[in-house]
């Protein structure tokens, strides 16, 4: 099987499936939500009976801002305006690629560790929904098959997680050193030449053991594996025999994801809304996103599931 | 005149006949510290090496029996000096513990010679020269020498002393070093410090001040490789080409009191001359880095916003030049000012809108006002030039831009604190305006009670001294013009720049023009925002509007009657009163005389003037409409005032859509955070 074959068919196979897209968005926004309420109780308080109301209705106050930060003590200490539009994905994205994620509030990274949690217990039915013949979406099934391989999947979050401090580690020391290298060069455009193709080997890194470890995931789940360690190798190993079709289907479907984020940067609402009903559209627009976003995550997993079954069970 | 041997009136060739930099033959300024130089740059051994002869003319009343000089390379030499002692507790810039041999410098006088009369032998002083660290007294500081004289220098009396020096280039400190073949030289040379009334104004370097000088005629010839272009304080008036090399450069500038240059092999060099009459003409040269030439524009643009507005505000620019240096990317040397020469600073990525290069280059530039031609010291009262400057600046870039659009910059690489992003993103709809934004609010806030403006600058609580300098005195300078109009305080400021062009004023002589100039006496004004640290915050405490009821023993005839609450509904005849009750208060210390607006339903408006003195104040109307809301300093004339959010208050308060609509945005932030999260799962 080829990788765009693996592709469409893991596509075809998620988009066949929309009670479990919907299923983890529902948890996405279930877990999202009772921050986004305290953080609009908070935004309540402050503004209070002032006639800020009209400017954060209309746009946006950088002076109101500014109060509301010096007091913001809790999550709402995360609160920043550069959330607008496509803002809040090029936020996340340098937080992922300069490992910052962890500097954000500890509340919220306390939600982001309860994520991932989730997301560990419910990999178990997604990658049994995508594994099998489609049938109808039980939840109690997801659940069942989820909490099976939980603690597995768990204890391989642990090894990669390893890994990635070790890119981490090794990304600020390469920057470090092309600082250093570069502190007599007078020219941006080289300095900026130099940090690009850094940033794409610390990026290639970090999503090669992404890309190892789901393949580590499916072959725990394909395979029954208890050992985590071995499960690993055999991600590795896997990936590294068809390097070609792994990797183009990773990185396509990476490549994908880009172009997605930049149409979503030339449609995004801005911080214009004022009415209610607009303030909804706006907010559906970025659900939309969100949920393509969550699609092109399930097909990574159902694709390479494809690819996984074609090349070993051959 | 009493003259010694050091009070002859020596001639100078070297020095003579620069009137002609200056449109005007007469003498602006002092010149009483002047100085010929020759200075040789190796970009290979990244040395300086440099003889000058200062000529220094004792303006003062007093006679003085030493000579103090500023050493301020010598702040890097190593790191128990004051400077980088101080940093440490600013938690600013590069990394100290991160320096290689060739970043430090140290500026190392070999010789100082006391040239008397003609025909007589020069004296060698420098054995007797000697550091002194007057203000905290650090041994390890090399900053200040002094040079004992053998006889008083009595008032007008002349001193003249011949100094050689050589002086090891730092990698980029206080914007002045290199950065490969980029070199940016500033506070290179041995400077005499100022003497005042009082003895000797003359302090260490410090990591949260910059400088204070004389005016006087510099003639400075540097000698660089010839395929460097060369940049500087003044005009270049002779170029000379060797067989070896090298070309020496001639700049020459009368009536300002530093000199700075830059050398590079890269810069492009355009020109442009700014001619807007009445304003005289300005010819700006502009040394770009070459990858910045599709901003070359935008920096022209910037310097004549600055040329016209400074100009038509204050007074005209009197040099006829000005350059503007676009430094090295990542050299630091960006955004700092020397008479008739400053730097900005750009990126590669830079689009319209943000507000750079142009707020740097209006700031700077604005500098030749305020602190080059008006000469304030910035060891101890940096606001006078940094606070007056960033109130211009904001002032400028509204009337010429408008506002600026929120902006962030993305991929920055973890661990390279150097390297700031080098992506923009523009936040459309998002915009910094000159109020808060441009006069900086925000960063007075945070450090509003920490200290009085009237401690010495490089006294400041750390890292307090640029809210205090800068964004304090820009908030209370447009407080000022909301409180007096512009056209008042445009007077006051045109009226203190031309009193005090080409001198040092201090900050008494600003006040006594603004009292002057106003007709007010604005004491009290001062003695908040300059002499204390109290913070300004005033607020509507709570609103209040009900029908106006009736109720209780009434005299009905010659009846006390008992009659219960008014009930209008049940008496068309009669127009429904409202009354309306707020409650305004102070809550910071410091006061301020304030407008209290009431806003009624009908639309009608009620204004009333509380001087602010007390703690609260309440308001009663009783009127046919219900109120609306209430708003303390509706114009915002109080720029100080810290929470300006609290100033108003509706009685039906209206803040569930903007707080849903800021939720659900920041919601989507969170939910693409935990899918973040969820990658390493």
């Amino acid at each position: 099987m080829s990788a765009i074959g693996a592709a469409f068919t893991g596509l075809g196979k998620v988009l066949g499936s929309p009670s479990v897209v919907l299923w983890l968005w529902l948890a996405n926004v279930v877990v999202a939500l009772p921050a986004a309420m305290v953080l609009s109780e908070s935004i309540r308080d402050s503004v209070g009976g002032s006639l800020v109301d009209e400017k954060l209705r209309d746009g946006f106050d950088m002076g109101w801002y500014g109060e509301y930060l010096a007091n913001a003590k809790g999550i709402e200490s995360s609160f920043t305006p550069t959330i607008v539009g496509a803002g809040a994905f090029f936020n996340n994205i340098e937080a992922w690629f300069n490992g910052n994620l962890f500097e954000v509030h500890p509340g919220l990274v306390g939600l982001g560790i309860l994520y991932a949690l989730l997301w560990s217990l419910f990999l178990g039915g997604v990658l049994h929904g995508y594994g099998e013949a489609a049938g109808l979406f039980r939840l109690g099934e997801f659940l069942s098959h989820g909490g099976e391989y939980f603690f597995r999947f768990v204890r391989l979050a642990v090894l990669s997680g390893v890994l990635y401090y070790g890119i981490y580690r090794f990304s600020g020391w390469l920057f470090r050193r092309i600082e250093r290298a570069t502190q007599d060069v007078t020219v941006e455009e080289s300095v900026f030449a130099y940090v690009v193709m850094a940033s794409l080997f610390v990026v290639f890194l970090l999503t090669f053991v992404n890309m190892a470890f789901d393949y580590a995931k499916i072959a725990t789940f394909r395979q029954n594996r208890r050992s985590m360690v071995l499960a690993s190798l055999k991600g590795f190993g896997f990936v590294l025999s068809h390097v070609g079709r792994t990797m183009t289907l990773y990185y396509g479907l990476g490549l994908t994801g880009l172009v997605m984020l930049f149409v979503y940067y030339t449609i995004a609402p801005g911080a214009g809304q004022s009415t209610m009903l607009g303030v909804g559209a706006a907010f559906v627009v970025g659900q939309m996103y969100l949920l393509a976003k969550l699609v092109l995550r399930l097909t990574f997993y159902s694709g390479q599931m494809r690819l996984f079954d074609a090349l070993v069970r051959r | 005149m009493q003259r010694t041997l050091l009070g002859l009136v020596l001639l100078v060739p070297a020095l003579g006949a620069s009137q002609e930099e200056l449109p005007d033959e007469a003498h602006p300024s002092a010149r009483n510290a002047s100085y010929s130089i020759e200075v040789e740059l190796d970009p290979e051994t990244m040395m300086l090496s440099g003889k000058e002869i200062i000529t220094w003319r004792n303006v003062q009343p007093i006679a003085t029996d030493e000579l103090r000089l500023h050493l301020y390379w010598n702040a890097w030499r190593n790191n128990r000096s004051t400077w980088l002692l101080e940093s440490r507790l600013r938690s600013r810039g590069r990394n100290r513990d991160d320096l290689e041999e060739g970043d430090w410098s140290y500026t190392d006088v070999t010789s100082i010679e006391l040239i008397p009369d003609v025909g007589v032998p020069s004296i060698d002083l420098t054995s007797e020269a000697r550091f002194d660290a007057p203000d905290d007294g650090n041994p390890e500081d090399r900053t200040l020498m002094v040079v004992p004289l053998p006889e008083p220098v009595e008032p007008e009396g002349i001193v003249q002393v011949e100094l050689s020096w050589d002086a090891k280039i730092p990698r980029t400190f206080a914007r002045t070093g290199f950065r490969g073949n980029f070199f940016f030289i500033a506070q290179w040379f041995p400077k005499v410090a100022v003497l005042e009334e009082e003895g000797w104004n003359a302090h260490q370097f410090h990591a949260g001040t910059e400088f204070y000088s004389d005016y006087g005629e510099y003639d400075v010839r540097i000698t660089v490789p010839s395929d460097y272009v060369v940049g500087a304080t003044g005009r270049e008036v002779e170029k000379d080409l060797h067989d070896d090399g090298k070309t020496t450069y001639r700049y020459r500038q009368a009536d300002v009191h530093d000199f700075a240059w830059t050398a590079s092999p890269d810069y492009v060099v355009l020109e442009r001359r700014f001619d807007e009459p009445p304003l005289p003409p300005v010819d700006m040269r502009l040394l770009l880095q070459p990858e910045h030439e599709g901003q070359a524009a935008r920096h022209f643009e910037a310097t004549a916003a600055c040329l016209r507005n400074y100009g038509t505000w204050y007074g005209a620019y009197p040099y006829g030049h000005v350059t503007i240096v676009d430094p090295a990317y990542g050299s630091g040397a960006g955004g700092m000012e020397y008479p008739t020469f400053f730097t900005a600073g750009t990126r590669l990525f830079n689009p319209f809108g943000a507000g750079s290069p142009e707020g740097v280059t209006v700031h700077e530039c604005g500098h030749q006002f305020w602190y080059g031609i008006v000469g304030n010291n910035e060891f101890e009262h940096a606001w006078l030039d940094e606070g007056f400057n960033t109130f211009s600046t904001a002032r400028t870039m509204d009337v010429t831009y408008g506002n600026r659009t929120l902006s962030r910059r993305y991929l920055n690489p973890r661990g390279a604190d150097r390297m700031s992003g080098f992506l923009p993103v523009l936040f459309e709809g998002i915009e910094r305006d000159r109020l808060v934004g441009g006069n900086r609010l925000d960063g007075y806030r945070a450090a509003a009670t920490a200290d009085a403006q009237s401690t010495p600058t490089f006294q400041y609580y750390p890292a307090t001294g640029s809210a205090h300098s800068y964004n304090k005195t820009a908030l209370w300078l447009t407080t000022l013009e909301r409180y007096l109009g512009w056209a008042t305080l445009q007077e006051i400021m045109s009226t203190y720049f031309e009193r005090y062009k080409f001198r040092h004023p201090s900050p008494q002589d600003f006040f006594d023009v603004a009292n002057e100039v106003s007709g007010r006496d604005l004491t009290w004004f001062f003695d908040q925002v300059y002499r204390s640290s109290n913070d300004f915050d005033y607020a509507i405490g709570r609103v209040a509007s009900d029908p106006v009821e009736l109720a209780g023993y009434v005299k009905q005839g010659s009846d006390l009657v008992h009659q219960a609450g008014h009930d209008a509904e049940d008496d068309d005849d009669e127009a429904e009163l409202y009354r309306s009750e707020v409650v305004v208060q102070r809550r910071g210390a410091a006061h301020f005389p304030v407008e209290v607006l009431m806003v009624f339903e009908d639309g009608s408006e009620v204004k009333k003037e509380w001087d602010g003195q007390t703690r609260w104040k309440l308001y009663v109307e009783e009127r046919p409409a219900k109120l609306d809301h209430a708003v303390v300093d509706p114009e915002r004339k109080l720029l100080l005032d810290l929470y300006y959010t609290n100033n108003s208050k509706r009685l039906e308060p209206n803040a569930k859509l903007p707080a849903r609509k800021w939720a659900s945005k920041w919601m989507i932030w969170v939910q693409d955070l935990l899918t973040t999260f969820a990658f390493f799962s």
